[in-house]
């Protein structure tokens, strides 16, 4: 480090200078506006008219470095983060002040490591352009110290974004064991203080478009080092490959605190039955702590086996499925039509509490056009003929329902085309008012809701708490047993 | 008997007579009136105004009463309210020196005028567009509280932002 120590000395500042007397203005005067209002006068620049006002005077210099300069860092190539950390980061000693404005970090395309052992080609024409080759004074130990240097340093910070993360991306991992990993570890060097009880918010990891990479412990490994819980990680397209994540528990030296993980479009590959097969699949040492899983735009049916990766916990409480994903539909005469007959088994199961479900306690349910699927006109089929129905059909959503109301709590957040969705009458029960005025569901009243949720509210003797929210997330509709 | 009318004061003591909904288009107003009246006007309201200016409410009600019919977008949605264009009839209105340009704008956000106030930070951030540091002192007559070295060091940290 002492390298920096002597770039940073001549350019710190001579903090003495700044402390000068302010300058008075008359009432009705730019300087004179209140914060508020300033405020949103700069919120109308871009980040070049933004610049130049920072050099106007010292106040304006503070309202920007905090709310617009500072307050949200993306770092569009490390190139771009190198001036910065040579600025910010390196001064003797200390961080620059403005380092404790920041409270997002985003950091696209991060560096790789030279001459990284697998060399990807793309049709065995092209090499990827890696961009350690453009920058070769920034080398890839000095990026990561100077990461980590922000992290640590960074107490306001509550999100990290990774994204555009190429498949050699990783960062080093501490005193590892893993043969495969060879790089050298910067830790060796600089050892980490790690900072008692600091928590991140979130810390979002995406992907170079077109690549799904298999999620690995070194995608996480510095973050780890950084802060002792994660309230949520959220991971867009990767693999969670069991198996390569298993292989990792004894050998390294992490805990992993994450609360909530979210996967967008990411894939799971249960590759652990087929390469152990005589053990047990158990939890992996990342996802120990998980208690909410958030699912969105799930690619195949196979991926909802994640669930099972995950509770292997125990102590999974809350899911999240974004019902949105095709896979739930089928596609019958141009209409996509909710495929009751494969996932009422997989919702009866799901909310049973029985066998690794029994941790479950939650379950949210997002984007479901639950109006579409309803069929009012079943509802009094069986009315009219007193002929004894010799089974009645399971796949329909008055069972699904029924299944739902199995689990404590059910959340179900209504897709933006649902609030709009009008609502027909019913003559037999008056499910809605007259046909001429029909309602849109968010004007649905509480006897409305009941009609149309009755098998969830009176499955499993009226126990689950039943919320109805519109995709604003306004509650449409609330039932609380407890407190009923 | 004629509708009850709104008479507004001003921290001079000038009275201006308004119609009510001229007068709601302020939030203050709108509360007050409807607070003590949950029935209805009945008779003539007087409101204070004690931190605006007769001169610079007359302007204010002159934007209430054009705008009376307006129907502005949704408070919440920062991007619509961020893109819209200033209207030709506003731009004129805020023809006006500097100091009174401030005082429209503070009193619409004390009287919680949502769409005057913001329209006249629109005009305020064009007039700070594509300026240098020397011409927004020069144009808005604010003193450089900045050592040249201060300024020199400004521009060093903030070097890496140049190319977002």
């Amino acid at each position: 480090m002492k390298r920096y120590q002597l770039i940073g000395r001549k350019k710190s500042i001579d903090k003495s200078r700044f402390q000068s007397i302010p300058i008075e203005y008359p009432p009705y005067h730019i300087c004179s506006l209140p914060y508020e209002i300033l405020l949103d006068i700069f919120a109308l620049q871009d980040t070049q008219t933004l610049l130049k006002l920072s050099l106007v005077c010292k106040r304006f210099k503070t309202i920007i470095d905090k709310t617009y300069l500072y307050n949200k860092l993306t770092f569009k190539s490390s190139r771009i983060f190198k001036k910065f950390a040579h600025e910010h980061l390196l001064i003797d000693n200390h961080t620059s002040s403005q380092i404790n404005f920041i409270k997002e970090i985003e950091f696209i395309n991060p560096l790789i490591k030279e001459n990284t052992k697998f060399e990807i080609t793309i049709a065995g024409s092209y090499k990827i352009d890696a961009e350690s080759s453009l920058n070769p004074t920034w080398n890839f130990d000095e990026y990561i110290s100077c990461f980590s240097n922000l992290l640590n340093n960074s107490y306001g910070l509550k999100v990290l974004t990774i994204s555009q993360i190429a498949p050699e991306f990783a960062f080093p991992i501490e005193n590892s064991l893993i043969p495969s990993t060879s790089f050298s570890s910067i830790f060796n060097k600089k050892k980490i203080i790690k900072n008692n009880h600091r928590h991140i918010e979130k810390v979002e990891l995406k992907t170079q478009s077109g690549w799904s990479i298999p999620f690995k412990l070194s995608h996480i490994s510095l973050i780890l080092s950084n802060f002792d819980a994660i309230n949520e990680l959220c991971l867009t397209s990767f693999i969670i490959d069991d198996f390569k994540l298993l292989s990792l528990s004894s050998t390294n030296k992490y805990s992993s605190n994450i609360n909530k993980l979210t996967l967008n479009s990411c894939l799971y590959a249960n590759t652990y039955k087929r390469k152990v097969p005589n053990k047990k699949l158990v939890s992996s040492f990342i996802f120990d702590n998980v208690q909410i899983l958030e699912l969105n735009n799930v690619l195949s049916g196979n991926d909802l086996s994640i669930i099972d990766f995950i509770k292997l916990n125990n102590k999974l409480s809350t899911l999240i499925l974004d019902l949105s994903s095709s896979i739930f539909y089928s596609k019958e005469y141009s209409k996509h039509i909710f495929n009751y007959s494969k996932y009422n088994k997989f919702f009866k199961l799901l909310c049973s509490g029985h066998g690794g479900y029994s941790s479950l306690k939650n379950l949210v349910l997002r984007n479901f056009d639950l109006v579409e699927c309803f069929d009012h006109s079943n509802a009094h089929k069986n009315d009219d003929n007193d002929q004894d129905v010799w089974e009645n059909p399971t796949d329909n959503l008055e069972t699904l329902l029924k299944y739902l109301g199995c689990i404590e709590n059910v959340t179900i957040v209504l897709s933006k085309e649902c609030s709009v969705r009008t609502v027909k009458t019913c003559v037999k029960c008056g499910f809605t008012m007259s046909t001429t005025n029909d309602l849109t569901v968010e004007g649905l009243d509480r006897v409305g809701w009941t009609k149309l949720l009755d098998p969830l509210l009176i499955s499993n003797d009226s126990k689950c708490t039943v919320t109805i929210l519109n995709y604003k997330l306004q509650s449409l509709f609330n039932r609380n047993p407890t407190t009923a | 008997m004629s509708t009850p009318k709104i008479i507004i004061i001003s921290s001079d003591e000038e009275k201006f007579t308004v119609d009510q909904k001229v007068a709601e288009k302020s939030g203050v107003l709108k509360n007050m009136i409807n607070d003590l009246n949950p029935d209805g006007l009945t008779e003539d309201f007087v409101a204070p105004t004690p931190n605006v200016r007769g001169i610079v409410l007359s302007k204010v009600l002159e934007w209430c009463e054009h705008h009376k019919n307006t129907v502005f977008p949704d408070e919440d949605d920062e991007d619509a309210k961020k893109t819209a264009p200033i209207e030709e009839w506003d731009r004129s209105f805020f023809k006006v020196d500097q100091e009174m340009l401030y005082e429209i704008i503070l009193a619409a956000n004390y009287l919680t005028i949502t769409p005057l106030r913001d329209c006249g930070c629109k005009i305020v951030a064009e007039m700070i567009k594509e300026k240098s540091p020397e011409e927004l002192r020069r144009i808005f007559n604010i003193t450089n509280d900045f050592s040249p070295e201060e300024e020199a060091a400004i521009k060093r940290e903030n070097e890496w932002a140049e190319d977002r």
